[in-house]
């Protein structure tokens, strides 16, 4: 699953990252296209039991986010 | 390259929003003095009204806002950590209650009630030094943003220390307070703290906001490098009190680093991917034709007579404060405040929510008439007040302080105006597309 956040103004990133994980089936990934790291977003995924990498630079991330295993 | 990120996390409410919420009450207070000014307000610029004046706007509005803003992006953008949160509230509180002490000291002209007032107010820049020079010590993030706070910081012990020395010197006849003395403490804590740290927060925020790419690290920092030696040989050389071809050579010295500061974040915002204004962008791009203009007339100011008359140099010096701080400092306060407080209320009551159901977004946390509201009070008061010292307009100026008065107000309201309770506007935003 991939959704493309570029463009869009904080919360929303992170809001539409939170909604579509949601539904995220187990075993599959979620890639969200980014302008800014989403500094934030890292400790609710992590409270919400998400794993994350992050690639790319800054106006172009990649934030690929799963469920952590454990 | 594939990294694990670092996780940032925001400060409490408690200890950010204080800051923010009562820092434009200072504004009001700096406005209603100016409205009420006699007219030798324009004769000196020492004396005990526009002082205190100066240090309602400068220490309750500027400090005040920048203190906060400092707590939360050291922590929230660079990952540092504020070591202690219940200090870092007993700061604020300790702040609050002496700044307005001090103001009042000052107005009043006693002398005693300063010394007592202005040390509680010295012990709370103090412990934020300490506190956020900390948490900026930790941060794993750097760039021109950690550059420009942490020379803002050792421009404000620079402004601490020489106010609490010009004060002691006040009381106990040490040594003679003299314009340069005063001039160096002023632009220490104009240039050296507010600039500076300015100057590096903008760097960060501006095309945060507007989606610009962030420039090349190595030209906001030689800005900020430029900005702080020019400041350090002005204030070694102001505080001799020279004469006037080294009173001018000296206030040249602070232009070349903000003029480069200011070229860089011209082409940032024409670079910026979001093409839309908001009054992020507006306030942003108001404050530099006021920067601007402040060096031309701080120039003016260094050159005195026979440039002009001796009795219309502190209204070339009121007019360059006015703009130095309330049409560059002050629009890119209001830009920032009213970016970071409705994102920090939204943050701490509703992101545990995202996703979850229904949320509101920022746009349903603002007011926008109030912040535009806010934004002309003070752009009007700036340069009423500039045009009206220079001129010799006292009409103009007492205008010029209800329109500021009037903008504090406004800014206050804007920003309390997050606090309200909101309702979403709309649903969570559906998935974009679906891979493979």
């Amino acid at each position: 699953m991939e959704i493309d956040n570029r463009g869009l103004m904080p919360p929303e990133p992170m809001v539409r990252i939170l909604a579509a994980l949601q539904g995220l089936p187990a075993g599959e990934e979620l890639v969200a296209l980014m302008d800014r790291e989403p500094l934030l977003l890292y400790g609710e995924l992590e409270r919400r039991g998400f794993a994350w990498t992050l690639d790319g630079e800054d106006g172009a991330y990649r934030l690929t986010v799963r469920r952590a295993v454990g | 390259m594939t990294a694990r990120p670092v996780p940032a996390e925001s400060p409490p409410l408690a200890v950010v929003l204080p800051f923010f919420l009562a820092a434009p009450l200072g504004l009001v207070a700096g406005g209603v003095l100016l409205a009420t000014a006699p007219k030798d307000v324009l004769v000196g610029i020492n004396l005990p009204r526009t002082v205190a004046m100066t240090h309602a706007i400068v220490v309750g509005w500027a400090s005040t806002t920048v203190m906060g803003a400092t707590y939360q992006l050291s922590q929230a953008v660079l990952g540092g950590r504020v070591p202690s949160y219940r200090l870092a509230r007993a700061q604020g509180l300790l702040h609050l209650a002496s700044v307005p002490v001090f103001v009042f000291a000052v107005y009043r002209w006693d002398v005693a009630l300063m010394g007592v007032a202005g040390s509680a107010v010295a012990a709370s820049f103090l412990l934020f030094v300490g506190l956020a020079g900390f948490a900026l010590a930790r941060t794993r993030r750097g760039g021109a943003i950690r550059m420009g706070m942490g020379a803002g910081m050792a421009g404000l012990v620079a402004t601490l220390g020489m106010g609490l020395l010009w004060l002691g010197a006040l009381q106990w006849q040490w040594f003679p307070i003299t314009l340069g003395r005063l001039s160096a403490h002023a632009q220490a804590g104009l240039v050296g703290w507010l600039g500076l740290t300015i100057m590096g927060v903008s760097d960060q925020l501006v095309p945060m906001f507007s989606l610009g790419k962030h420039r090349e690290a190595k030209w906001p920092a030689v800005a900020i490098v430029v900005t702080a030696t020019g400041l350090v040989v002005f204030a070694a050389g102001i505080a001799t009190d020279p004469g006037r071809d080294a009173r001018v050579v000296l206030a040249a010295l602070l232009v070349p680093g903000p003029a480069l500061w200011a070229w860089g974040l011209v082409q940032a915002f024409l670079g910026r991917a979001r093409r839309r204004v908001d009054i992020h962008g507006r306030a942003t791009m108001l404050s530099l034709p006021a920067l601007g203009t402040a060096a031309i007339v701080g120039m003016g100011a260094a050159y005195g007579t026979p440039f002009m008359p001796d009795e219309e140099a502190a209204r070339w010096l009121l007019a360059y404060g006015a703009l130095l701080v309330g049409g560059f400092v002050g629009a890119t306060l209001i830009a920032n405040s009213l970016k970071i407080v409705p994102f920090l209320v939204w943050f701490h009551r509703y992101h545990r929510s995202a996703g979850r159901g229904p949320v509101p977004l920022i746009a349903d946390l603002v007011n926008v008439p109030l912040q535009h509201a806010a934004l002309a009070g003070v752009v009007a008061g700036t340069w009423l007040t500039a045009v009206g010292a220079l001129a010799g307009s006292m009409l103009a100026v007492h205008a010029g302080g209800v329109a500021l008065a009037f903008g504090g107000t406004a800014l206050t309201a804007a920003l309390a105006w997050s606090l309200l309770p909101a309702k979403s506007s709309r649903q969570p935003p559906a998935q974009r597309r679906q891979a493979g």
